[in-house]
């Protein structure tokens, strides 16, 4: 909305006004994402308090590799996205390409590897609603399909994140790319920043929650087949 | 006139209590590069602890000990990597008041669904005798 010869949108006073507002309205927006994960965080809890062991062995089935391996790809991509920011409110355009750049990358190679988690447990009949396959302990079938159930929701509303957080980077690099950003106004990129570290905030829950309750079990746990 | 007025007051609101005014009012203060290597290498540490206590069989103390590090965690991106740290009291504000809500939520879920063996020990409550019941 800023003009072309003033950094300021016409309905703020300064540059540190303007610069605040989006922060709260960000934040406040982040709030709604909090709440929104943290519903589903609260149907896990439910969930696995009704079913202990078979969230331990179905969670036995996971690739604790992959996920480490993505948890390590979102950490790098936030580093390199604090790096486009400060490089943003330096004015280096080329570094702010640059790192921004170095986050999609990193951010479509997490969304690669989930592709291949995904692709394997398609294999392995772990979706519910399309081909749940149960084949360790019956007792531990009802509990285990609900772990796989809030799994794919947890991590596929994750995944959609994602995508909508490289859809938006790639606005934000285009707009950085045509110059559009001064260290007086860099409003987006740094929105864009406080977004792209809340989904690997969630990320930090999920890792544990969901990939290592059955790390400790010996091999096989019991849930393979 | 009725400008000025206004903007000095969204000024003093705004302005951070733990902050006096040191130097200019723009000394906005992103990260130094070496605090943001500081907090990669937590995090990567934290990761790591992440999956070498989960391999360890700690009982009930599992999952707390998984949280405790993930919280940790968070609470490093969200003070430095998401400015949190530097930023003034309305923002933080609505930051805190974001989790305090979330702890309700999980308050008042587990408060229910966590207490309903107990409950079911209350013969008042649950007995097919009508008398129990009655009571």
């Amino acid at each position: 909305m800023s003009n072309a010869h003033s950094p300021v949108a016409h309905h703020f006073y300064t540059v540190e006004q303007q610069k605040d507002s989006a922060t709260i309205g960000m934040w406040l927006f982040l709030a709604t994402e909090i709440l929104l994960f943290g519903a589903l965080f609260t149907a896990y809890a439910v969930y696995r308090y009704r079913f202990p062991d078979a969230f331990m062995v179905a969670s036995s089935r996971m690739d604790w590799k992959m996920g480490g391996l993505n948890t390590l790809f979102l950490i790098i991509s936030s580093v390199t996205m604090v790096f486009a920011v400060s490089s943003a409110e330096k004015g280096r355009r080329g570094g702010l390409l640059g790192f921004l750049a170095a986050t999609g990358f990193f951010g479509t190679l997490f969304l690669v590897v989930k592709y291949f988690e995904y692709m394997h447990h398609y294999h392995d009949r772990d979706v519910p609603g399309l081909n749940f396959h149960w084949t360790g302990a019956p007792e531990l079938a009802n509990g285990a399909q609900m772990f796989f159930f809030l799994y794919f929701f947890m991590t596929g509303l994750h995944a959609l994140h994602m995508l909508v957080g490289l859809g938006l980077l790639i606005w934000i690099f285009i707009t950085a790319y045509q110059g559009k950003y001064s260290p007086e106004y860099y409003n987006p990129v740094e929105m864009f920043g406080l977004y792209w570290h809340f989904v690997d905030l969630v990320w930090i829950f999920l890792f544990p929650l969901l990939y290592l309750l059955g790390a400790h079990l010996p091999p096989g746990g019991g849930g393979h087949h | 006139m009725a400008h000025e007025t206004t903007h000095e007051t969204i000024h003093e609101t705004t302005r951070p209590a733990g902050h006096p005014a040191n130097g200019s009012d723009h000394a906005h203060h992103s990260i130094s590069a070496t605090t943001c290597l500081m907090v990669f290498a937590a995090l990567v540490i934290g990761t790591v602890a992440t999956v070498w206590t989960a391999s360890m069989d700690l009982g009930a103390l599992n999952t707390p000990v998984a949280l405790a590090i993930a919280i940790g965690k968070a609470t490093l991106i969200i003070l430095y990597f998401m400015h949190v740290l530097y930023s003034k009291w309305l923002t933080r504000t609505v930051v805190i008041s974001s989790f305090f809500f979330l702890i309700i939520m999980f308050g008042l879920t587990f408060a229910d669904y966590f207490t309903r063996e107990k409950t079911r020990e209350i013969p008042s409550l649950y007995s097919s005798d009508p008398i129990l019941k009655q009571q």
